[in-house]
């Protein structure tokens, strides 16, 4: 396996402590202060792109808006208060929309894919993608849609909950 | 009421660490009457809950490390910080080394640029061990208790085994209560091992061996304390251990004999930092072996979507095991063994693992079946070799002002085709059952570190004797898994347990011969 390979599965690993937030900021930190005026807080057109990359990044349209607004209000409430993570989105969003008219918001979803691939090894994405996976997959919405029961302690554990319950094994 | 010792009282045993290794040499001697005062870097856990997010900074050593070679840069490796250390976060499998594994120069002598090393250690002594930590440690499957009931995962690798012809699939000996003993209850199958067991049905550290030199007059474990280094007298002994207390003050404690048990990454850090004019590359370190011959175990982790669920979030994250491939067959193309053993993970980290760095609409699916994944790792031996190490960094400092470790490591060609041939292997085992989608995992950072100051029966080859007795420091012994002379296949708490035991009876003998 690659170095790349070993490095990416770090961050995800840590991004569940707030050990990994210093990491993904020792990384930000080396944005410096572009065209974007980061002193101001996200405006709702950057917050909607946010929420679309979200979408886009683990789309379950069967669940609405809620998990990505989630999501994205954890990542606006974070920028809040540090001014280069905010610096990054407001430069990520920017770029994202330069040379569109319409923005990246109007392009159609399959151009948007295409556009977020070529962006895939950015600090942005690799940001936004570490935060959406870890808030949904830790979304209990989230967890009854794709099968997950959670702690099961209030109710003694799986032991007499379908520990040993599948029947599909022999006539397979 | 709680035992304190002084500062100054230079007849206490000094154990540094309070994991498999250093809460079971305290607990030996403690029981036989020896004064021991363990310092733990960690502090006591308290409340545990059944959410993995939340308890990952509880139970884990985030200390700064720097990793080099394959490992991650910011994370090199996985192990625990607590009173308990990483047997808080352990899975609690405990299988034994076989014989053949004490003899890695049987099948690994021809490989290149290698350091192997056969164990000093006579091996029906070690089975008499085995036996006894079993016992200590309550192991289902052992002393008449009855193994973990079967899960529908392991079930699914059953049936997958047994469809590929492998014969030796089966539910593995656990250090987790079938039936109540020991003060604990029997296993709930809440099926957050790796989180800390929130009933205590798991063993550690902590809920058994330091609860039990607790009981006696004759152990206080100082927690939230941070070990520097280790002092010598003129003569070469041991004579005390400076560290700093929770409040930030440099604190020393004089020593009758010091037991190392702080993980194989922090042992050799604290004798390399030890070092003094009549040990100029660290303290123990004559032989130039201090550091050296690095191994955790040859990893991989596989992960399948099954056509059917298989819900494997219920139950002990691992259970089945299978050891067909355990001992060396020089037909496969690789030197030495492995073994598959079952895996479960919670979503937010299968999300990460299960497919590196992907995401869109296909991933998202697939991850929509949560329950319908399999998982499995290949556990395979990791041949040592002289450049994997620990070293201090010549200039970044941690917190208190000490080196920040290196942990370097490259995998041996043989690694790449014992893997190889392991996830191959796992693919057939999945696709038996029906699975069209296998991946190829990102596997954590090891949390099997081991051989850092490995035994030898001579002074040229290692660091300790055959009982992690150092051979220059006569009253400094290594007490966990960096004294293992060789990794094998087993996931190595049980040996560490065992041959803490297999240590204390030596220091109690000695103490009685006036030896130490």
């Amino acid at each position: 396996m690659t170095l790349l390979w070993h490095r990416r599965q770090f961050i995800g690993a840590l991004l569940k402590v707030s050990a990994a937030i210093a990491v993904a900021r020792s990384a930000l930190s080396g944005v410096k202060a572009s065209a974007a005026d980061a002193t101001r807080s996200l405006t709702p057109h950057e917050i909607e792109t946010l929420r679309g990359i979200s979408f886009l990044l683990f789309p379950f349209p069967e669940l609405g808006a809620a998990p990505y607004d989630r999501i994205v209000s954890g990542v606006s409430s974070a920028a809040a208060s540090d001014a280069s993570l905010r610096q990054l989105i407001l430069d990520g969003v920017q770029a994202l929309d330069a040379g569109r008219d319409a923005g990246f918001l109007a392009l159609d979803e399959t151009t948007q894919i295409e556009v977020l691939e070529q962006i895939e090894a950015t600090p942005i994405f690799q940001y936004l993608l570490q935060k959406t996976r870890d808030d949904l997959f830790n979304n209990p919405v989230v967890w009854a849609h794709i099968g997950y029961q959670g702690s099961s302690l209030e109710f003694g554990g799986y032991i007499d909950r379908g520990l040993n319950d599948i029947d599909w094994l022999n006539g397979n | 009421m709680a035992t304190s010792f002084d500062k100054d009282d230079d007849h206490v045993v000094v154990v540094i660490g309070s994991g498999a290794g250093g809460a079971t040499v305290s607990r030996e001697l403690a029981m036989a009457g020896i004064d021991v005062v363990c310092i733990e870097a960690g502090a006591p856990l308290e409340k545990i809950v059944t959410d993995a997010t939340a308890m990952f900074p509880r139970l884990t050593w985030l200390d700064r490390r720097i990793g080099s070679g394959d490992l991650p840069a910011g994370f090199p490796v996985w192990s625990g910080k607590g009173v308990g250390g990483t047997t808080l976060h352990w899975t609690a499998h405990t299988p034994r080394f076989e014989t053949e594994h004490f003899e890695p120069s049987r099948y690994f002598g021809a490989l290149d640029d290698c350091t192997i090393l056969d164990w000093p250690v006579p091996l029906e002594e070690m089975s008499r061990y085995y036996s006894a930590a079993e016992h200590s440690m309550g192991v289902s499957g052992t002393h008449g208790w009855p193994k973990l009931p079967e899960s529908n995962h392991y079930r699914v690798l059953k049936a997958g085994a047994e469809r590929i012809g492998l014969k030796h699939c089966e539910r593995s000996n656990m250090a987790i209560n079938s039936v109540a003993q020991g003060g604990r209850p029997a296993c709930l199958q809440l099926g957050f091992c790796s989180s800390a067991c929130a009933v205590n049905a798991k063993w550690t550290a902590a809920n058994t061996p330091i609860a039990q030199a607790l009981k006696t007059d004759h152990f206080e474990i100082r927690d939230r304390s941070f070990v520097l280094h280790v002092e010598h007298d003129n003569k070469g002994r041991a004579t005390s251990v400076v560290y700093v207390d929770p409040e930030g003050a440099l604190q020393r404690q004089k020593a009758r004999l010091v037991c190392l048990a702080a993980n194989a990454i922090d042992t050799p850090r604290i004798l390399l930092n030890s070092a003094s004019s009549a040990f100029p590359n660290g303290l123990a370190n004559k032989s130039g072996h201090v550091g050296k011959h690095y191994v955790k175990h040859v990893f991989a982790i596989v992960t399948a979507i099954l056509p059917h669920p298989v819900h494997f979030h219920r139950g002990t994250q691992l259970l089945g095991g299978v050891n067909d491939f355990m001992y060396h067959d020089s037909s496969r193309g690789f030197a030495g063994g492995f073994k598959f053993e079952q895996v479960s993970f919670d979503p937010a980290s299968l999300a990460v693992l299960s497919r590196p760095g992907a995401w869109g609409k296909e991933y998202a699916a697939q991850l929509q079946r949560y329950d319908h994944y399999a998982a499995l790792l290949v556990l395979g031996e990791d041949p040592s070799q002289q450049s994997n190490s620990v070293t201090l960094h010549p200039v970044e400092k941690d917190q208190y002002g000490m080196p920040v470790p290196v942990v370097h490591y490259v995998d041996h060609d043989n690694s790449r085709r014992m893997r190889d041939f392991g996830v191959r292997t796992a693919r057939e085992l999945y696709e038996s059952l029906g699975s069209e989608e296998i991946f190829l995992s990102a596997p954590p950072p090891a949390t099997h570190n081991m051989g850092t100051c490995r035994m030898a029966s001579n002074i040229d080859e290692g660091v300790c004797d055959p009982w992690g007795r150092s051979y220059d420091v006569a009253n400094l012994f290594l007490s966990d898994g960096s004294q293992f002379t060789s990794s094998g296949n087993a996931n190595p708490t049980l040996t560490i347990v065992a041959l803490a035991m297999r240590q204390a009876d030596y220091i109690k003998v000695q103490m009685l011969n006036r030896d130490l």
